[in-house]
């Protein structure tokens, strides 16, 4: 869906707000582990995101090509910038749960009452690094495309492919109890894709 | 072939997936949705309204430009510019509220308008203004019926926009009905007996425009929102029916209390009879359309109901002029019961009218290209 910038109102803006909110949060809550902090941050994502399309309004030509991949990718910016600005290393998904579960009796991860089985899958989200934690949060919550993700994380189509299978593989290993937690692990992913291209 | 590896992958994944799929669930709280929504159209509009300010400043300029050329002496100039700036300032702030005021179900600030109405009846000191202010907030909620029943949205939009606003008149007639028996305090019969006139007036309002609003609506209105009317309509006169019932229970009832008991049963029997002839109507009418033999009992009941109303209004209206209020109260209740059931009949009867109608013209108009075409 490509829209020009200039021609996006305040309604049609409320409109993608309606439509995308619920998923921001989602997305920024398993991120940070906070009820508060991930609506202070959804409602600053939309506010950003606002402020870019305003800019300049009467003169620009900007098209957004995915408005949805748009708003995650300032998402995903201000949880970075977050953790920048506190000094703090990212959560894993473990401590968020932790943190939740302790804090509050009736946060949105008691609501949903999580079984047991799931606490073992959350936690071994958790162990993923950040892109890994992502692309499995926005392939199988939000139900992304490929090509979105790729947007998103301004990689190539086949490098997402490739970071998604080693995610699901990884996630597999930690929960067979095969992997090591690999919080801090780099991959070549430009070298992945040339080797699969190869092959 | 990425693609086709992927996808065989996943489905070797699928378990996990799945197990994953359950944090769907996990969603934020309705509330701050709405507050955050409201901020962020409030927030739209003020920039709107800053833009706008910019502009006037600009013109301002220019007139103030004209004016030190015109007036090049006069000393309240500095006075003058920090008068107008204040009044447009002012002005764009209670320009933004009067705007929220005007809004719709679907308009950037209804979510203001809604919280405005909710911060008003939080602060109001006194119960009676509260009645007041939850008065005009269903009168607002009539006018917004009225706008979007007229607007020229599409059918899905609108059944959305008048499910919206019809949920939250319901809402206020449950607020009404839960209060009047707290209204009905030993100390403060009057107090209690004001309320009660006020939440019947109310009641009648709200069924009233339901009523025209259901006639405006377009034929392609979805189930639920039929059923939400019909739901509404049925709370809007049992409030009536317990608000009324109030009133005569009132101990020493003065004259002008049985004045007012009176049109209030005047106004209920008018609409009884209005109802009963349609009632039998729609039996008749639906009698002379050619239709299936089962259908026949249907219309004798239809008619039956009718005549029996009919009857129990005559009732009705000879208790009231003997001032018997409470039996002709009890009395209503069973008509109502009557009506409301022949209603129900009444609309299945139209539905299959239309059917057969539609299906006659539609073997009419192949009849006759039949006849057209062997000519």
């Amino acid at each position: 869906m490509l829209v020009k910038v200039a021609n996006i109102t305040e309604q049609q803006f409320l409109g993608f707000y309606d439509q995308y909110s619920d998923k921001l949060y989602r997305y920024i809550y398993f991120r940070v582990g906070s009820e508060e902090l991930a609506q202070d941050l959804t409602s600053e994502v939309f506010l950003k995101s606002w402020e870019y399309v305003n800019r300049d309004k009467a003169s620009s030509n900007k098209q957004l090509a995915n408005p949805r991949a748009f708003f995650y990718q300032v998402a995903r910016n201000l949880i970075t910038d977050f953790y920048r600005q506190k000094d703090k290393s990212p959560l894993s998904l473990e401590e968020v749960a932790d943190k939740v579960i302790a804090d509050k009796q009736d946060g949105p991860l008691e609501q949903a009452a999580i079984s047991l089985d799931m606490e073992s899958v959350k936690a071994a989200l958790g162990r993923l690094n950040e892109d890994y934690r992502d692309i499995v949060i926005w392939r199988y919550l939000d139900e992304m495309e490929i090509k979105e993700i790729a947007q998103i994380m301004e990689k190539s189509d086949g490098a997402v492919r490739v970071l998604l299978s080693r995610a699901l593989s990884n996630l597999k290993g930690v929960l067979n109890g095969q992997l090591e937690p690999q919080i801090a692990e780099e991959i070549s992913v430009q070298e992945q894709v040339a080797g699969e291209e190869a092959a | 072939m990425q693609k086709q590896n992927l996808v065989l992958e996943e489905q070797g994944f699928s378990e996990i997936i799945n197990q994953i799929q359950v944090l769907k669930n996990v969603k934020p709280k309705e509330s701050w949705v709405i507050s955050c929504r409201a901020k962020l159209a409030l927030k739209l509009e003020m920039e709107h309204k800053r833009e706008m300010l910019t502009k006037d400043a600009s013109e301002l300029r220019e007139l103030f430009t004209f004016w030190q050329a015109w007036q090049p002496k006069r000393a309240f100039r500095p006075a003058y510019a920090v008068a107008v700036a204040l009044a447009v300032v002012m002005g764009g702030g209670a320009l933004t509220s009067l705007a929220a005021l005007q809004s719709v179900p679907g308009a950037p600030l209804y979510p203001v308008k809604i919280a405005l109405e909710r911060t008003g009846l939080k602060v109001a000191p006194t119960d009676s203004l509260k009645m007041k202010m939850q008065k005009d907030i269903v009168g607002s909620r009539l006018s917004e019926l009225r706008v979007l029943v007229k607007n020229h949205d599409s059918a899905e939009v609108k059944n959305e926009k008048v499910a919206q606003v019809v949920e939250s008149i319901h809402q206020q007639l449950i607020t009404d009905k839960e209060q009047l028996p707290q209204a009905n305090k030993p100390n403060g019969s009057e107090k209690s007996l004001a309320a009660a006139k006020i939440v019947s007036a109310r009641a009648d309002q709200v069924k009233k425009a339901i009523t025209q609003a259901k006639e405006k609506l377009p034929s392609e209105v979805n189930s639920n929102l039929s059923e939400k009317l019909a739901e509404v309509t049925d709370m809007a006169e049992k409030t009536s029916m317990q608000a009324l019932e109030m009133m005569i229970a009132k101990k020493e009832q003065t004259e002008a209390d049985k004045k007012d008991i009176l049109a209030k049963f005047d106004e209920i029997i008018k609409e009884k009879e209005l109802a009963i002839k349609t009632l039998a109507a729609v039996g008749q009418q639906a009698s002379k359309v050619k239709s299936s033999a089962d259908k026949l009992p249907i219309n004798a009941v239809l008619i039956n109901q009718a005549d029996e109303a009919d009857d129990l209004l005559g009732k009705v209206e000879t208790s009231v002029k003997k001032e018997a209020f409470g039996a002709a109260l009890e009395t209503l209740k069973t008509l109502n019961e009557i009506v409301k059931g022949a209603e129900k009949i009444a609309e299945t009867v139209k539905q299959q009218d239309k059917g057969v109608i539609e299906l006659n013209s539609a073997k009419n108009a192949t009849s006759s290209a039949l006849i057209d075409s062997s000519k």
